[in-house]
């Protein structure tokens, strides 16, 4: 029983990571933000401090 | 799929207004070619589907910026079924005077009269029909932070764009001579008098409108200088009488913003007043964030525990659980326990920003902004350094030289990050038990000296040349609403978690493989990929006094997210043996023992330093190259903010180990506040000059 | 008209005439000054800019010397000809708060300097 749950924990991880890494990787290459959870125009910065 | 589009003033809550109507149904990307933003929407309403764009915001839509060509451009291109024109009803005459270059475009229009609350507390008395009339536009008075007035909107939209004649509006007529000029434009470039966008470009040319201008095949520019005066003279008269006619403002009166100016912007008070609030800030992120933090710590203990016992219960593979407890859960979980410190954070730089207390901000700060070559606008960036990077980098757009954008944005990464303060509470609360805050003060004060160090040497080798024409509104206070501030935090923490979730957990399943395994398959971690690599690298921190592998790694990590040299420090050290079992127990300070251990204290001291100044995360990295377009730009800050830091940090050490970190400490700071002051001195004794009595 | 009398202080030099109506010229290196050496100053000539009107006094706009961008961007904010601005506060160094066509705006020192004023008829 233990090894099936680790086998599935184990494919688990292994297609988060993946999935995680080549998202990354494809936002490094289109210049976009990597560290915010969305597209970082959204980082909500207006362009005059007065809005 | 109807279209309309957003138009207005910067300041006349178009962002909110397009909250509103699109609530979470946006997506932002850039207008082509540029690095202006463009937001779309949607929404539906009887039955119908609108696309909302909302246009970047402008003053007018002369030709000066890319914003105001992109805007002007883009609703003669695409037509949209209405444009709506968005108006800070107790700003009218600076706002209406966009409304007028939109009513020559000649499309559908609906004017949206925002801010009505201030008008109603100031007691104005406006003739919105009157207006409405003269302009022949529909006005829909609202206020979109109170979400009032928008149904109203929503349904004056519909019916102008069932029925477009309803907003074509009034353009101003302007005198006899500029209407002959336009009406022999018109005439030499062969455009159709019943075309509703002839009118528009002759007036484009004459105001040399570089675009229009080439696709006519206009050759001779500067011909119509002096018409352009003109129309721009006629047209404030124009809404001058207009104002006249429809407006009352009870006497000269004091508005609550000019009362709390006052005392807010004064010439001895101002100052440490913002002071005050830059300490009010950090308390907030310190006490209240950790009074969060210590249960955080536990939940995580408690899961960490938890899953072991459960896990193993089951028969799972030790190995795995190891992934999981000491891996994933160790470095998200460190991490995780600083969210309280990090949201209380983004809370009050969100309340700041959105008050409107920034603009006197940049005033404050103008004249010392001066000595580093930019205007005080720059220290907005800044300050927004405090919270993350990305959007600090960012918001450089807002200053229109690019000499100065450039500036600011290799000043940024040392404005020390949120993500960093993680490291600067382990390390603090390890090493200095008891005076974290003191510790974590010093740091931030630091990384802003060594930021206007870097500020004045860019001044004279780098960015020569004179700075930003420094010209911004000043809005009206505004109490933040819950709502946006709520909004504004929940953005970041989501963010933060998300991060957490996603990069660090896969970056701490990839730092659990690389210390558990080498060549030969699982083994000690002394013996792993990650140690032997960390071994490779120590080198260059041998100086620092932390030439030991742990560190090395940690930081190299640090360069994909700063929270990361906390989730891996987490890792390592709680993977070490006394920190095995205290971690069975529950608790995390095992690790703490082993980061004790590990490190001297000066090498603690040095490493903090390391920490404030390196490399800022991949995220900023590539923003910045996202924003100067250029790789240069970004492998120079890449390179230049670790040599800074090499350099203090190794200064700092040895200082600390020869004599104590407090004198350390007080060296760097001294250190480079002299240096600023010297780079800064006061060059005009050396002139002279003669005077004779005329 | 009075004979204008001039002060030398500290890397400033002010110059006022009679009424008190006084300009400060600064000696930056990025300024250029030419007139000052200039023996036929011609006191007619002097107009006073932004920079130094006095806090509260009702000034109209008189002309803008700055780039033709600029002077645009500025001519659409409303610093036309004619218009009246009032300067409410300064920083004592050169950035200053007006309010004109009816909102406040912020300038920067070099903003400030280039934008001749006259005093309210």
């Amino acid at each position: 029983m233990g090894t099936i749950i680790t086998i599935g924990l184990a494919a688990a991880i292994g297609w988060w990571v993946t999935r995680i890494i080549s998202r990354q990787a494809k936002a490094i290459k289109e210049g976009k933000c990597t560290g915010c959870s969305k597209d970082c125009s959204t980082c909500g910065v207006p362009v005059n401090f007065t809005e | 799929m109807k279209e309309l589009v957003l138009a207005g003033n910067p300041n006349a809550g178009k962002t909110t207004l397009f909250n509103e109507l699109t609530g979470a149904r946006q997506s932002v990307g850039n207008w082509p070619g540029v690095t202006v933003e463009k937001k779309q929407g949607k929404f539906t309403y009887q039955d119908e589907n609108w696309v909302v764009t909302d246009l970047p915001g402008t003053y007018s839509l002369s030709p000066y910026s890319m914003e105001e060509k992109i805007a002007g451009a883009y609703i003669v291109e695409q037509r949209p079924e209405v444009v709506v024109n968005i108006i800070d009803a107790s700003n009218l005459e600076r706002n209406l005077y966009l409304t007028l270059q939109l009513l020559e475009l000649q499309q559908p229009t609906v004017i949206a009269m925002n801010m009505m609350d201030i008008v109603d507390r100031w007691k104005i008395e406006l003739d919105i029909k009157k207006l409405a009339t003269k302009l022949g536009v529909p006005i829909v008075p609202i206020s979109a932070s109170r979400s009032e007035g928008l149904e109203e909107l929503r349904s004056a939209i519909a019916e102008v764009s069932k029925k477009p004649s309803l907003g074509m509006g009034n353009p101003v007529t302007f005198s006899e001579d500029i209407e002959a000029t336009i009406a022999k434009l018109m005439k030499e470039y062969q455009l159709d008098e019943k075309e509703s966008r002839s009118r528009w470009q002759a007036i484009r040319v004459i105001e040399e409108d570089l675009d229009v201008c080439a696709s006519l095949g206009v050759e001779k520019l500067h011909l119509y200088d002096h018409e352009r005066t003109e129309m721009t003279h006629l047209r404030y008269r124009y809404i001058h009488d207009l104002i006249d006619r429809v407006m009352k403002r009870p006497e000269r009166f004091e508005s609550m913003t000019e009362k709390a100016d006052k005392i807010l912007m004064h010439p001895w008070f101002g100052l440490p007043i913002f002071g005050f609030f830059m300490y009010m800030v950090f308390t907030m992120t310190f006490t209240f964030g950790g009074w969060l933090a210590g249960p955080v710590e536990s939940l995580f203990g408690w899961v960490s525990v938890s899953v072991d016992a459960i896990l193993t219960q089951l028969g799972v593979a030790e190995w795995m659980i190891s992934l999981l407890t000491d891996g994933v859960i160790s470095g998200v979980g460190g991490v995780l326990v600083f969210l309280p410190n990090i949201a209380f954070l983004f809370l009050a730089l969100s309340v700041l920003e959105d008050s409107g207390y920034m603009a006197r901000v940049a005033f404050l700060m103008d004249r010392f902004m001066r000595k580093i070559g930019l205007s005080g606008k720059a220290f907005i960036p800044l300050l927004m350094g405090f919270g993350c990077s990305v959007p600090a980098v960012m918001a450089t757009r807002s200053l229109e030289s690019d000499r100065d954008r450039k500036a600011a944005m290799m000043m940024i990464p040392f404005m020390s990050c949120g993500a960093r303060m993680p490291i600067y509470l382990l390390f603090a609360s390890v090493f200095f038990p008891g005076k974290e805050a003191l510790v974590t003060f010093f740091l931030y004060f630091l990384g802003v000296l060594v930021a206007v160090l870097m500020g004045t040497i860019f001044k004279d080798t780098l960015f020569k040349g004179s700075g930003d024409p420094f010209i911004m509104e000043m809005p009206t206070y505004h109490i933040p609403t819950m709502k946006t501030v709520g909004r504004s935090v929940w953005e970041k923490v989501e963010d933060y978690i998300v991060r957490a979730g996603t990069v660090l957990l896969a970056a701490s399943v990839v730092l659990w493989g690389l210390l558990n395994f080498n060549m030969q398959g699982m083994t000690e971690m002394v013996n792993s990929f990650g140690a032997q690599l960390g071994h490779m690298i120590a080198p260059i921190f041998a100086p620092m006094g932390f030439g030991n592998w742990e560190s090395s790694l940690s930081l190299v990590t640090g360069i994909m997210a700063k929270e990361a040299i906390v989730s891996n420090i987490a890792i390592i050290f709680g993977m070490g043996e006394a920190a095995g079992e205290a971690a069975l127990n529950g608790n995390m300070s095992g690790m703490l023992t082993g980061i004790q251990q590990a490190f001297p204290l000066a090498a603690a001291f040095s490493f903090l330093i390391f920490s404030l100044l390196y490399t800022p995360c991949l995220a900023t990295l590539t923003v910045i190259k996202r924003e100067t377009n250029s790789w240069k730009w970004m492998f120079f800050s890449a390179g230049y903010t670790f040599a800074v830091a090499w350099v203090y940090a190794v200064i700092g050490y040895g200082l600390a180990m020869k004599f104590s970190v407090l004198v350390s400490a007080a060296v760097l700071a001294f250190g480079t506040m002299g240096m600023i002051a010297f780079r800064t001195r006061d060059k005009r004794r050396k002139e002279e000059v003669e005077w004779e009595q005329l | 008209m009075g004979k204008p009398f001039d002060e030398f202080r500290r890397g400033r030099v002010v110059k006022c005439n009679e009424y008190n109506l006084c300009e400060r010229v600064d000696i930056q290196p990025e300024t250029s000054y030419d007139g000052l050496n200039d023996n036929s100053y011609q006191l007619e000539e002097m107009r006073m800019t932004l920079l130094y009107s006095k806090p509260g006094e009702q000034m109209v706009v008189d002309e803008i010397t700055w780039s033709p961008g600029v002077k645009r961007r500025l001519e659409d904010m409303g610093f036309i000809k004619g218009t009246p601005v009032r300067v409410i506060r300064s920083d004592g160094f050169g950035a200053i708060v007006v309010e004109i066509k009816g909102s406040k705006l912020l300038l920067g020192r070099g903003m400030a300097q280039k934008i001749k004023v006259k005093q309210a008829a």
